[in-house]
């Protein structure tokens, strides 16, 4: 087709938003082929724009609970939550058993001289089985603090320990 | 959340859902893209622009969704008999077969150009529909110019077969 006015014709039926220009409508009156391609433009248009109909009812509760549930997630990744303080209790005594029982690793369990010689030399040895305590705990996920607090408590016991040994030892 | 998404799903979804259900012709698919389109915007909440046009970004998602859909039919449309073809014309054609015809038509393009031709009659822009397939302008218009052509001939074939 070599009329000058397809081209617009095509133009319009791609986007028929607004309505046809009237010059295109007085040409169609006299030009059977872009008559022809007008109404066959139209005929395409309407097979293309098939019935819409409406989403399924449900769906913007689909989508909110979708959104809801990925909010949660989020949430889950978010700070932890309170630790009872059960909980927290049986974290720090196992960090004490677990210090007080590395601490014994390589050393005597007798009592007496050996082991308050092996106190003495203890409290080098103190801060490599607090860093191991540490590293297990952290490989394990315990909560650092809590399992710190029973660091802690195993210093105090060791302490006490100590001086026990002194006064019945040395006398 | 800092932006209303009830809201916003109660605004846009029967648009978004019109795009998704024209592009792929199914309902419960184009309500699943829907769906996941708004998840998507979810998770992006944060390049939400108000000065920019929420209706052009989340029709570019559902869209997008529904070309990677319409790409993994067509990558396994030849083991299916999805499109059959028309037996021999020997009644006066209906609105359907014409329907089929143009179906069966639009089944032989490429996503992209099924979008193109779906979009513009939607009223989306040359502009819009060239930033949701990332076409220039003067493509999306040449692109459009010809597959409407293809399919117009291919409807006076069949109109002309009676």
């Amino acid at each position: 087709m070599n009329c000058d006015f397809s081209s617009q014709i095509e133009e319009w039926l791609i986007q028929p938003g607004s309505a046809l220009p009237a010059e295109i409508e007085r040409h169609l009156e006299g030009c059977p082929d872009c008559q022809s391609l007008y109404e066959e433009g139209l005929l395409l248009n309407r097979l293309l724009s098939e019935p819409l109909g409406l989403p399924p009812a449900d769906l913007s509760s689909r989508i909110m609970q979708a959104i809801r549930t990925e909010s949660g997630q989020e949430r889950d990744l978010g700070p932890a939550p309170p630790i009872a303080w059960s909980e927290r209790l049986a974290w720090a005594l196992l960090g004490s058993m677990l210090t007080l029982a590395l601490s014994h690793l390589d050393g005597s369990l007798k009592l007496g001289e050996a082991l308050l010689g092996w106190w003495e030399s203890w409290s080098g040895r103190l801060s490599a089985d607090l860093a191991a305590v540490g590293q297990i705990g952290s490989v394990f996920g315990w909560p650092s603090d809590w399992t710190l607090a029973g660091l802690v408590i195993a210093l105090s016991t060791q302490m006490m320990v100590r001086q026990y040994l002194r006064r019945e030892v040395r006398g | 959340m800092g932006v209303d998404f009830e809201l916003l799903v109660r605004q846009h979804q029967n648009r978004l859902f019109g795009v998704a259900f024209r592009l792929l012709r199914e309902r419960e698919r184009a309500a699943d893209v829907v769906q996941e389109a708004f998840l998507r915007i979810y998770r992006h909440r944060e390049a939400i622009d108000p000065s920019r046009s929420f209706e052009a970004w989340s029709a570019k998602i559902v869209v997008n969704l529904c070309l990677n859909e319409l790409r993994q039919r067509k990558r396994w449309s030849y083991l299916e008999d999805e499109v059959q073809e028309p037996a021999a014309v020997d009644h006066e054609l209906s609105n359907q077969d014409l329907r089929d015809e143009v179906r069966r038509g639009c089944a032989e393009l490429s996503p992209a150009r099924q979008a193109a031709l779906v979009l513009s009659l939607m009223g989306y822009s040359y502009e819009e529909i060239g930033d949701f397939l990332e076409w220039s302008v003067s493509q999306v218009k040449t692109e459009l110019f010809r597959t409407r052509r293809k399919l117009r001939l291919r409807l006076a074939g069949q109109l002309g077969a009676i």
